[in-house]
C-alpha cells in the first residue's frame, strides 16, 4: 500500500483563470510539506482540491492506492485526509470540548438509536471520546478552557482548537491551511510543537502558509507556487537557494501591490535563518 | 452545559406546574393542558430538527396527519389495537420523512422550506380528495381510545397523565441525542455544514435522521389529539398548524428543554384567553406575537428566567459582600 498523498497534474480554472496549473507534489507519511506562495499563487485552491471541496478540471490525486478525485470531503476524512480551514471554524454556543469532539465524529460507531436510549455502549464510547478530546485540549493547553463557550476563545485558541479538531479525525494525511496566520511568538513555537509531534507519530501533514520562517523551521520538504503553477519543490536548503523562487517572489511583489510585504520579507528572514523561527512574522498580523 | 440553569429552573417550575395543576384547577384546565401537552410534542422535534439541525420545517402538521389518520383508520376500518395503531402511526411518519427528505435535503434550506409546505398541501389534497376512505372534510368518528385495563385515556385526568409523560421522554430522548454524536453533529451542519462535511460528518444523512425525529415525534402528538377526541379532521392538520408550531418554537425558546412548553402553552392559552376582548381578539393575540418575537427573539420563557438568574446572582453577590466594601462602593459615589 502507497501511503504517500500523490498529486499530480491537478489544474483548475475559474471562469477562464487559471487558478492551478498543472500542480504535482508528493506528502510522504512522516514529513511536514510546505506549500507556499504569494498571495493569488493557488494554494488555497489546491487545498480545496485535495480535500474534496473543489473538483479539478483534471488530474489525479492518489492515496493508499485509491484515486480520490470526485470524493466528496467526508469520504476523504474516512480514507485519512483532513483539512483546517484557514478562518477558524468552531460552533459557538458548543463547549470548546463538544468542539473537539465534534472532530472525533467518525471514531465513533454508536448510531441515534442508541444515543436516544443512552446504551450503556454509548456511555462507554462518549467517556472514551471525552478522555481523547481532554488530552487533545491539554496537548496544546487549554485543558481548563474544556467547558467554556467556543465562542469566548481567543484568536490564538481558536487556532488551536481548529487544529486539534482536525488531529481529532484521526487522519493520517492532514493538510493545514495557515494554521499560524496572526499567532504571536510563543503561540507559533507551541503550535510547532505540535505539529512535529503530529509528525513523529508517522502522519503526514501538508502546510500551507506563506510565512517562510515558519514553513522552513517545521518542513522536510517545500512546494513553492506563484500564479497557479509549482515554480519550485525541494528540500527546505534547495528552495533557500533557489534564484527562482527570489525571482518570483520579489517579481510578483512589483506586479501586485496587494501581495504585500509580509511574503517578501518572510523569505529573506528566513532564507537567512531557517531556525530564526517566527522571525518573519509582523505580530498580530 | 447543554441545558443552561435558568433553562433547567424553568423547566423544573414546569414540572412543578405539571403535577400541580390537575390536583388544584377545575376539568377546563386539565383539558387545556393536556392538549398543549400534545402539541407540545411536535414542537420539540421541530426544536430537534430546527433548532439543533437548522432544517427550516413547515413539515409538522404533515406527520401529524399521518400519525392522526393511521391512528384513526387502522383502528377504525381494521380494528387495529390502538396502541399498535399509533406505533403504525410512528412507523408511517418516519419512513415518509425518510422517503422525503432524503432527496429534498441535498437542497438548500429554503428549498427544503418550501418543500414541506408544498407537503402538507398535499396531505390535505389526499385527505380532503379521498373522501371515501379519510371521510374527507367531515372526518372519521368513533375512534377507540386508547385504554391500558380500565384505564380510558380519552378521560381527561388519565389523558393529561399520558401526554405528560410521554413529553418528558420527548425532552428525555431529545436531549440524550443532543448529548451524543448525532446531536454535535446536528449543531455543526446546522452552521458550518462545508465544516461538518470536513470533519467527516455525512450532512445528508444526518439532516435526515433529525427530519426522522421530528416527524415521530409530531406523529405521536397527531395520534394523541385523534385518539382524545376520538375523531380525527383535517382541520387539525392544516398548514396553520406548521405555522403555529413554527411559532411557539420561536415564542418558547428554541435551542431550550422549556421552550416548546412554554411556547406551546401561550399559543394556545392566550387566544383563547383573549376572545374575552371580544372583537379584536385574534388581532391582539397575534400582535402580542409578534411583541415577543421582537423584544425576546431568544424566546419568552427563556429570556425572563435568565433575567430573574441575573436580579438572583447580583442579589446574592451583594449579600456576600462585606460591609466594607459596600460602603467603599457607596464613598466611591
Amino acid at each position: 500500500m502507497n501511503d504517500e498523498l500523490v498529486v499530480s497534474g491537478i489544474s483548475k480554472q475559474f471562469s477562464g483563470v487559471k487558478a492551478v496549473s498543472d500542480v504535482s507534489f508528493t506528502v510522504r507519511p512522516g514529513e511536514v510539506h510546505g506549500l507556499v506562495g504569494p498571495n493569488g499563487a493557488g494554494k488555497s485552491t489546491a487545498l480545496g482540491i485535495l480535500s474534496g471541496f473543489i473538483p479539478p478540471d483534471a488530474g489525479s490525486i492518489t492515496y493508499r492506492d485509491r484515486e480520490l478525485v470526485g470524493a466528496v470531503p467526508d469520504k476523504l476524512v474516512r480514507a485519512g485526509i483532513a483539512r483546517t480551514f484557514q478562518e477558524p471554524s468552531p460552533v459557538a454556543g458548543l463547549t470548546v470540548l463538544e468542539n473537539v469532539l465534534t472532530g472525533l465524529h467518525i471514531q465513533g460507531r454508536a448510531g441515534t438509536l442508541r444515543a436516544a436510549v443512552r446504551s450503556p455502549l454509548l456511555r462507554k464510547e462518549e467517556r472514551l471520546l471525552k478522555k481523547e478530546a481532554l488530552d487533545l485540549l491539554a496537548s496544546v493547553g487549554l485543558a481548563d478552557r474544556a467547558g467554556a463557550d467556543a465562542g469566548d476563545l481567543s484568536f490564538g485558541e481558536l487556532r488551536y482548537l481548529e487544529v486539534i479538531r482536525c488531529l481529532g479525525t484521526g487522519a493520517s494525511m492532514l493538510l493545514l491551511d495557515e494554521p499560524a496566520a496572526g499567532m504571536g511568538k510563543t503561540e507559533t513555537q507551541r503550535l510547532t510543537a505540535l505539529i512535529d509531534e503530529v509528525r513523529s507519530q508517522g502522519r503526514g501533514v501538508l502546510l500551507v502558509d506563506h510565512d517562510m520562517g515558519f514553513i522552513f523551521s517545521l518542513c522536510d520538504a517545500i512546494t513553492v507556487m506563484n500564479a497557479g503553477r509549482v515554480i519550485a519543490d525541494g528540500t527546505p536548503r534547495e528552495i533557500e537557494n533557489s534564484q527562482t523562487v527570489r525571482e518570483a517572489y520579489l517579481g510578483g511583489n512589483a506586479e501586485e501591490p496587494g501581495t504585500g510585504g509580509p511574503d517578501a520579507g518572510g523569505l529573506s528572514t528566513g532564507g537567512l535563518s531557517t531556525s530564526g523561527l517566527g522571525t518573519g512574522r509582523p505580530e498580530g498580523a | 452545559m447543554i441545558i443552561k440553569r435558568a433553562d433547567a429552573v424553568l423547566l423544573g417550575i414546569l414540572a412543578l406546574a405539571v403535577i400541580v395543576i390537575p390536583l388544584s384547577l377545575d376539568d377546563y384546565w386539565v383539558l387545556t393542558f393536556g392538549t398543549v401537552g400534545a402539541i407540545a410534542l411536535a414542537v420539540i422535534g421541530l426544536n430537534v430538527a430546527m433548532g439543533w439541525a437548522g432544517l427550516l420545517s413547515f413539515g409538522q402538521p404533515v406527520f401529524m396527519a399521518l400519525g392522526g389518520y393511521a391512528s384513526a383508520l387502522l383502528a377504525t376500518r381494521y380494528s387495529v389495537n390502538p396502541w399498535l395503531a399509533l406505533l403504525c402511526g410512528i412507523a408511517l411518519s418516519a419512513a415518509v420523512a425518510a422517503v422525503v427528505g432524503f432527496p429534498v435535503l441535498k437542497l438548500e434550506s429554503h428549498y427544503f422550506a418550501v418543500a414541506t409546505f408544498a407537503m402538507s398541501l398535499i396531505v390535505l389534497s389526499v385527505i380532503n380528495g379521498a373522501q371515501g376512505f379519510t371521510g374527507g372534510a367531515i372526518g372519521i368518528i368513533g375512534i377507540p381510545p386508547l385504554t391500558i385495563g380500565s384505564i380510558n385515556f380519552a378521560e381527561h385526568v388519565p389523558y393529561y397523565v399520558l401526554v405528560w409523560v410521554l413529553v418528558a421522554v420527548a425532552l428525555l430522548v431529545s436531549y440524550a441525542v443532543r448529548a451524543s454524536r448525532t446531536g454535535r453533529a446536528f449543531r455543526v451542519l446546522a452552521t458550518r455544514p462545508d465544516v461538518a462535511s470536513s470533519l467527516g460528518i455525512r450532512v445528508r444523512r444526518y439532516r435526515v435522521i433529525a427530519f426522522v425525529i421530528s416527524a415521530v415525534f409530531a406523529s405521536v402528538a397527531g395520534s394523541l389529539i385523534v385518539e382524545f377526541s376520538t375523531y380525527a379532521s383535517p382541520d387539525n392538520f392544516n398548514g396553520d398548524v406548521g405555522i403555529l408550531v413554527f411559532a411557539m418554537l420561536f415564542i418558547g425558546g428554541v435551542r431550550t428543554a422549556s421552550g416548546p412548553i412554554v411556547g406551546a402553552a401561550i399559543v394556545t392559552v392566550v387566544p383563547v384567553e383573549a376572545t374575552a376582548i371580544g372583537k379584536y381578539s385574534a388581532l391582539t393575540f397575534e400582535l402580542i406575537l409578534l411583541v415577543i418575537l421582537v423584544v425576546w427573539p431568544r424566546g419568552l420563557g427563556i429570556s425572563v428566567a435568565t433575567g430573574v438568574e441575573d436580579l438572583v446572582e447580583r442579589f446574592v453577590k451583594n449579600l456576600g459582600k462585606p460591609r466594607a466594601s459596600v460602603s467603599g462602593g457607596q464613598a466611591h459615589e
